[in-house]
């Protein structure tokens, strides 16, 4: 199943992206609504984190392109926000949370002004939001994991983004924190927002989305949850990769060959 | 004393020539370790090690090709090879299955080799101009001519104000890479600026601390600034000032032993700021940390000794009786020596008083006594209560919490398990506000 819509906030077309020649997103097509929580589902290593970098432009794509608001990348960026795993950066770095989460305003400020009064409220409000206020000024390193993941979200609220791509933020974060930072989601979408989310917890994935990707090297459906949700389409994401599909891949990557004739 | 000597005319900067080489010296080391910071921040202090010894032929072959040793010329073949040695490191980890600790080696070792082949060879050569040039190895700082000393020092400024000016867009490319990238910031542009600074600061360093020393002047000032503070515009700026004090002490140990190679003397320096740094620095050092230890051993003996006064007086019915060393001792394995410290301390703390070498209660005492002993039965309930740990199991854990817990955490407990009357063990737990009731 995968159901396209029109006037989509999100456009995938044909996304091939490879590691070192190895398919590990195979034709990946799909459209996302506005204003919906989306939940990108699937297996380890099924290619979730991959989508949504190739997405940010982080990995280079081997085929296909990606439409956000009908444009490209490149002219939307202020509109997006991005936020990484959490293991992703070193947190014995020197800074203090709110340091971080002034990352936020960058984006919006450009390169070498300053930021003003007006950033720092909006990142102290960003904070209160995800319940850090009093964390403020404490050093990264010190914070636990969930406290950590929270001050990523405020360093997104902070950029007052339209469209919130995130990559595994219930990762490692205790029921209560999971729960807050559902409620802040939920919050959002109210408020207009859209908001994927790497997820690989299938138990609270039909509670927390509206909207579902259901991903195992291919897309294996695109809808809203209660359609995506049955039974067949669960085992065939989770019921392990397709074997020709693995052993062409397998055999890409041992003859170097490109995802596509003319690349 | 000659030493003496030797310091006040250096330090006096009246000579011209001297007051040419500590400047420059200053400039370089501050500059290097600003450059530094984020070459270590980035965990590429090896690419800085391998820039460093890559340099080495760049500056023969410019020697070579120009016969000239103006410090322009030389810069610009340290800027190239060192420059040619990053982008190799690069293309090999990428391109190969080779990972970047074995590419380093590998290039860092083909570039140092070449170089030191045609160093020998120009000082084979016989050419009148080569002299001087051994200097780069180790380095020689007091080498430095007027000419040398302006270009570097231009080139330093020029390092410490691209810092200045792209602090931001270098801690974010940093610290998140990937965010950095998403939010527009051309992040391969700054690597290259990054990775040019980091070749200018090695090259302008060769001189005074030579190739083969020189990533010790980009990396161990950040290490050691790194201990003291976890601000990164802080770490930054002790990082410059190590730098600084270091290179003007090379300067000087050039001046006074010119025999000796300033590389070596300003690494020697270094390490043992950075060692200090380790050993005293507030937060993180080895010292405060073995402070703590102590001053948590002593917590303890404190704690268990005006406990077992309130347990003895709870149990006989009497909280101010005498009770001489020997008595208490047989209740608690506490060596002699220890017991009496402890119980000195507690005398100054005005919780026991000392009276015909008999030991005593007081009042205060009774309260501080008190106040472990129920936080003890307290967190033996919490642990029966929600971590469902049997009875029998709990004495242990609390024996050691009983230490840690504040007043604030104290406070908590009580009303989480709503001001109970009995532990585990059935045994009262004892409360300030109560004493008319237990007694």
């Amino acid at each position: 199943m995968n159901i396209q819509i029109d006037n989509p906030v999100l456009e995938v077309h044909d996304l091939t992206v490879s590691y070192d020649k190895k398919p590990v997103l195979w034709d990946v097509d799909f459209t996302i609504p506005y204003g919906n929580l989306v939940g990108i589902i699937g297996p380890n290593g099924a290619g979730k984190s991959t989508l949504i970098k190739a997405i940010m432009n982080l990995v280079p794509k081997g085929s296909g392109y990606v439409k956000l608001y009908n444009d490209s990348l490149e002219n939307v960026r202020h509109k997006i926000s991005y936020v990484p795993q959490r293991e992703s950066v070193d947190w014995d770095f020197p800074a203090s949370v709110l340091d971080v989460v002034l990352m936020g305003r960058y984006g919006k400020k450009g390169l070498l002004k300053s930021l003003s009064k007006k950033d720092k409220e909006i990142a102290y409000e960003s904070l209160k939001r995800v319940n850090m206020l009093d964390f403020a000024n404490r050093q990264i390193s010190q914070l636990s994991g969930g406290q950590q993941q929270r001050t990523f979200l405020a360093r997104a609220l902070a950029q007052e983004a339209d469209l919130y791509l995130m990559d595994e933020p219930f990762a490692g974060v205790d029921a209560a924190t999971e729960r807050s930072i559902v409620d802040l989601l939920l919050e959002m979408r109210k408020e207009g927002k859209t908001i994927i989310v790497v997820h690989h917890d299938l138990q609270s994935a039909i509670d927390y989305f509206d909207w579902t990707l259901l991903l195992n090297t291919r897309l294996v459906a695109s809808g809203p949850t209660e359609k995506v949700f049955t039974t067949e389409l669960l085992q065939e994401t989770y019921g392990g990769k397709l074997t020709l599909l693995s052993k062409i891949g397998d055999l890409m990557k041992e003859k170097q060959f490109p995802a596509r004739e003319n690349k | 004393m000659w030493i003496f000597e030797q310091i006040v005319e250096f330090f006096s900067f009246q000579d011209v020539n001297i007051r040419y080489v500590a400047l420059g010296t200053v400039l370089l080391g501050a500059s290097s370790a600003t450059v530094g910071c984020f070459t270590f921040l980035r965990k590429k202090a090896l690419v800085g090690d391998t820039i460093a010894h890559s340099i080495l032929p760049g500056i023969c072959l410019s020697f070579m090709i120009f016969e000239t040793k103006d410090p322009l010329m030389l810069l610009l073949g340290a800027m190239v090879s060192g420059w040619l040695s990053v982008y190799i490191v690069d293309y090999i980890s990428a391109n190969s299955k080779i990972k970047p600790d074995t590419a380093i080696g590998l290039t860092l070792s083909v570039f140092f080799g070449v170089g030191v082949l045609l160093l020998t060879h120009i000082q084979h050569s016989g050419n009148a101009a080569q002299a001087g040039l051994d200097k780069f190895l180790f380095g020689k700082a007091a080498s430095l001519v007027q000419n040398d000393v302006i270009t570097f020092g231009i080139v330093s400024v020029l390092l410490i104000g691209t810092i200045i000016l792209f602090f931001k867009q270098f801690s974010l490319i940093s610290f998140d890479l990937h965010f950095a990238k998403t939010i527009g910031i051309p992040v391969r542009t700054f690597e290259v600026i990054l990775s040019i600074i980091t070749v200018l600061a090695v090259a302008i360093g060769i001189q005074t601390v030579g190739v083969v020393l020189m990533a010790a002047m980009l990396i161990t000032p950040a290490a050691a600034a790194r201990f003291w503070t976890d601000q990164l515009k802080v770490m930054i700026i002790i990082a410059a000032i190590i730098g600084a004090v270091s290179g003007l002490f090379g300067a000087f140990i050039s001046y006074t032993a010119p025999s000796m190679p300033t590389g070596p003397w300003i690494v020697v320096v270094l390490s043992f700021i950075a060692i200090f740094s380790m050993l005293v620095a507030p937060k993180n050092g080895a010292i405060s940390k073995n402070r703590k230890q102590k001053k948590n051993q002593r917590k303890i003996l404190e704690d268990n000794i005006i406990k077992l006064l309130y347990k003895l007086g709870e149990k006989e019915n009497d909280f101010f009786k005498n009770r001489s060393i020997t008595t208490l001792k047989s209740f608690r394995e506490i060596p002699e020596k220890k017991f009496l410290k402890g119980l000195k301390i507690l005398r100054r703390k005005n919780q026991v008083v000392l009276v015909n070498d008999l030991w005593v209660l007081t009042e205060e005492g009774k309260k501080a006594g008190m106040r472990i002993v129920r936080i003890h039965r307290l967190w033996e309930l919490y642990l029966t209560t929600y971590l469902r740990i049997a009875p029998d199991h709990v004495h242990e854990d609390a024996e050691t919490i009983e230490h840690i817990i504040t007043p604030e955490m104290e406070l908590k407990l009580e009303h989480l398990l709503n001001f109970p009357k009995k532990d585990p063990h059935n045994v009262n737990i004892p409360y300030k506000n109560e004493k008319n009731n237990n007694e």
